[in-house]
């Protein structure tokens, strides 16, 4: 335990920005799957495992089979390298992309409350060549999240069966900031005295909602079989709106009274579904699957400068396939014995046009204490490629850490 | 070191550095990914120069209301203004006022503190600037109140300053002029005013307490007379002397000036000093300013999509050229004088007057002295009004002509040094950049303002670069 608190401490010393390069202008890098460590660990696979306890985004009806009260937070640390022709180009994030209760009510079903941070778009990048007159500061702060209750309930005359549905109340607010130094190459050396030094900052500064509504749906029914469970989800299409304010600032106490603009993005339905296959005791294999089939090009954040006016889309989908031995139950087995292990690899297309990904992650879930308090780490790593020269491929490695506390409130199934 | 400890100093930690090196950007790097977004890494500077502007209105406008006198007073005339001074006093002294009231020999005098920080000033070469003796014309006027008790002379107290001015803008008092022969022995001697025997004989009225408020006027001086005010710490001092003796002594609590017009004329494109409430406001026509925008960006203007806020581009500094013709304008102190600017800007929906900042071209500085100044043998005067013109183009199709607003500052013991402040050189010694205290012209841009001005703006755009 304390050498897991040990590298924790260590990854924290190196915090900065970014889990992806791609999309900053449109909705950033997406956290699928609610962004939990556990279901990290085993390639984004593991949905419809209903033994798990915990809350799925995907997957609302598996909390039916909860039995402890719960809750569990989730820390992410993503580090990326774009590839670029010259010179090197990547960047390190820290964020806490979810948190969870959830509140299992017996017969009455089960109930949770949750935040998670859907889509980001953090980045930050300085250039400083006064050689080349090149002074620049890019900067990326967005958090597309969702404030998600959930019920879910088994249904009384089949308790193999459960079905259950989230709303997603959408927040958050988006940014981009590019400080710039003058060239002065165009004017007169008699002229440029007025500009040195003189920085100029393009600002937006927006936040989200959703068009004509509070939230939109996830509904989902899980079958809980003695060797295989399996679920499949439909989540809502619904238009998320951007309402931003563009300007330029010399200074916060020195700015342009700002433009106001807004853009509307569609997003579209999402279907999944998965499955998950007991091998032997405590040995799982999962597949799951996801897709959206996108279809209107998401304009970008506030054109100008050069900047392409909006971002291609394409049908976007996950497949991914994953094991997990589970820990045992019985305190006095041994703590390896007692440790759960994941592993998983994932193909995902993009919802960005012509960008697929392929990951493969290794996850150990930790027990603390008697109750079945876990902590979850979860290695990512992987390539995103582009298929044009739109964007810039990218490798990236993350470690995912969640934890995952466990009480006894209330009445417990029987 | 405990030997669990060593694989995490000697392996975790190098591991972790070396991925956050590789995980790192370099210049090149982050110039290529701005490259390929699309957005640039500096701002091209471009300078737009519109010639030929006549302002489309200027009119300066001396406020004529008291003000505040508590510190630094003036009494007397400067070209064509006049200042008068006035002295709220109000005291409680019933043992001497038992005496005064018979005494046919009672007399009374106001004595001033010279503004000795003025007079004595090393940078000052302002020689002779008092008469040692001069005959003097005074005129009085006065308001004397009575009353009883402490409780009349606290009440004086509760009464604003602000009341107090409007009452005394409004002044119609009954004038009594006195001829008084002025002896300064040096500016540490006390100026010393005999009070009109009128004034004596109404105080000699007050059986207990009084509030005096008093008018004094010197519109035959033909000069300034700098003085102490009631807050300076040398405050005037009202005395009045009994045959027997008997003196009572007391300080006005507060004081004001109200500095007006000598002669009915025309002063509208007139300033006087930076010690005054007056500006000169200067309109530059939108159409010409509008229509040089839109033949060098080949873009409309004023913008009107939208919410019609036009932040295409933002103008990183912008200056106003006026060519200067001096020969009507007066000084006393013989130091150039800064011009101080403000601009209307929007500020969260509201218009207010915000103070240009000075950018310094160093420079043009150490060679012709900051251009920003009169009366420093310039034949332009070069106003950086940056803050009125980034917000006139940003909000154009919402508002009228450019506006801005100018006003004498303070003199200048130092036009040609870059620093524009107060400093300390290698010697140790305090170096002073402004002269602290205002000197009182007569500086007419009527002719100047004939002339056609000249802005000059430094833009940065948002437009991408043309393909």
């Amino acid at each position: 335990m304390r050498s897991l608190l040990f590298i924790l401490g260590c990854l924290f010393t190196v915090s900065s920005y970014a889990s992806s390069i791609m999309g900053l202008d449109a909705l950033g890098a997406e956290d699928v799957s609610g962004a939990s460590a556990a279901i990290a660990g085993s390639g984004y696979a593991g949905h419809a495992k209903a033994s798990d306890e915990g809350v799925s985004m995907v997957n609302p009806a598996r909390l039916a089979y909860n039995r402890n009260v719960s809750f569990s937070a989730n820390l992410s640390y993503q580090m990326v390298s774009a590839s670029v022709k010259n010179g090197s180009l990547g960047s390190q994030s820290i964020s806490i992309p979810s948190f969870y209760l959830a509140f299992p009510m017996g017969q009455f079903g089960a109930f949770s409350l949750g935040l998670w941070q859907h889509y980001s778009s953090n980045y930050r990048a300085e250039l400083n060549d006064s050689l080349n007159s090149q002074q620049a500061t890019l900067e990326y702060q967005g958090s597309l999240s969702e404030f998600t209750p959930s019920y879910a309930i088994k249904l009384p005359f089949w308790h193999r069966l459960s079905v259950g549905g989230t709303a997603h109340f959408v927040m958050g607010n988006n940014k981009r900031m590019l400080t710039l130094g003058p060239d002065n190459s165009g004017v007169s050396e008699s002229d440029s005295w007025a500009t040195n030094n003189s920085d100029v900052t393009d600002v937006v500064n927006g936040s989200w909602s959703i068009l004509n509504h509070s939230a939109y749906y996830t509904v989902s029914a899980q079958y809980r079989g003695k060797m295989a469970s399996l679920f499949f989800s439909y989540t809502t299409a619904y238009t998320l709106v951007n309402d931003m304010e563009y300007q330029l600032q010399v200074s916060q106490l020195d700015t342009l009274a700002p433009t106001k603009m807004s853009r509307q993005i569609d997003v579209p339905m999402t279907f999944a579904s998965g499955v998950s296959y007991r091998l032997a005791k405590r040995h799982f294999v999962m597949l799951d699957f996801m897709w959206k089939p996108w279809k209107k090009a998401i304009p970008n954040m506030a054109q100008s400068w050069d900047l392409r006016s909006e971002t291609l889309v394409e049908s976007e989908f996950l497949i991914s396939a994953g094991y997990q031995r589970d820990g045992s139950t019985i305190f006095y087995d041994s703590y390896m014995s007692r440790m759960a292990y994941r592993a998983g690899a994932w193909y995902k297309n993009g919802y960005i046009k012509d960008v697929s990904e392929i990951g493969g992650s290794i996850g150990l879930g930790f027990p603390l204490g008697k109750r079945g308090t876990t902590i979850d780490v979860a290695l990512q790593g992987g390539v995103r490629s582009s298929k044009s020269e739109t964007h810039l491929d990218e490798t990236f490695i993350g470690v995912k850490i969640g934890l995952m506390g466990l009480g006894s409130w209330g009445k417990n199934e029987r | 070191m405990k030997k669990t400890m060593f694989p995490y100093f000697f392996v975790l930690i190098p591991l972790l550095g070396i991925m956050a090196c590789v995980f790192d950007s370099d210049n090149e790097g982050v110039s290529t990914l701005l490259d390929h977004e699309g957005l640039p890494s500096n701002y091209k500077v471009e300078v737009l120069t519109i010639s030929d502007i006549e302002p489309s209105s200027a009119i300066s406008h001396l406020d004529e209301y008291p003000y505040s006198g508590g510190l630094r007073a003036v009494l007397g005339t400067s070209f064509d203004l006049n200042h008068d001074l006035f002295l709220d006093i109000a005291f409680k002294d019933e043992d001497f006022f038992s005496g005064y009231s018979s005494d046919d020999s009672a007399r009374g005098q106001l004595e001033f503190y010279l503004n000795k920080d003025f007079y004595s000033s090393k940078e000052l070469t302002y020689k002779d600037s008092l008469p040692m003796k001069e005959e003097l014309t005074l005129s009085y006027s006065w308001v004397l109140n009575t009353g009883s008790g402490k409780e009349f002379v606290d009440s004086i107290g509760t009464i604003y300053d602000t009341t107090w001015y409007r009452n005394i803008n409004s002044w119609e008092e009954d004038v009594f002029d006195t001829v008084y022969s002025l002896k300064i022995v040096n500016f540490d001697s006390l100026v010393i005013f005999r009070v009109p025997e009128a004034l004596v004989k109404a105080m000699q009225k007050v059986e207990s307490a009084c509030r005096l408020q008093l008018k004094i006027s010197a519109k035959e001086s033909g000069r300034l007379y700098r003085l102490k005010g009631s807050l300076s710490g040398q405050p005037p001092v009202l005395r009045l002397k009994g045959s027997n003796g008997t003196l009572t002594s007391v300080s006005p609590f507060r004081m004001a000036v109200k500095s007006s017009f000598i002669n009915e004329g025309d002063y509208s494109k007139v300033l006087h000093s930076g010690g005054l409430r007056e500006s000169l406001v200067i309109e530059l026509p939108k159409e010409k300013i509008m229509s040089a925008l839109s033949d060098f960006y080949g873009d409309e203007f004023p913008y009107v999509e939208g919410d019609s806020i036009d932040v295409r581009q933002l103008v990183v500094l912008a200056e106003i050229k006026i060519p200067l013709v001096e020969d009507q304008s007066k000084n006393t102190l013989n130091k150039p004088i800064q011009m101080a600017v403000r601009s209307n800007i929007d500020s969260l929906g509201e218009n207010i007057l915000k103070k240009e900042v000075y950018k310094i071209n160093s420079d043009l500085v150490k060679e012709q002295g900051h251009p920003n100044m009169v009366f420093n043998g310039s034949d332009t005067l070069s106003l950086q009004i940056t803050y009125g013109m980034r917000d006139f183009i940003n909000r154009a199709s919402r508002q009228d002509d450019f506006r801005f607003v100018i006003h004498l500052g303070f003199p200048v013991l130092r036009p040609n040094d870059p620093l524009y402040s107060d400093y300390i050189n290698e010697d140790g010694d305090s170096i002073r950049f402004n002269f602290s205290h205002f000197d009182y012209v007569h500086y007419d841009l009527a002719p100047s303002l004939e002339q056609p001005m000249t802005l000059k703006l430094w833009l940065a755009t948002k437009r991408g670069e043309e393909k």
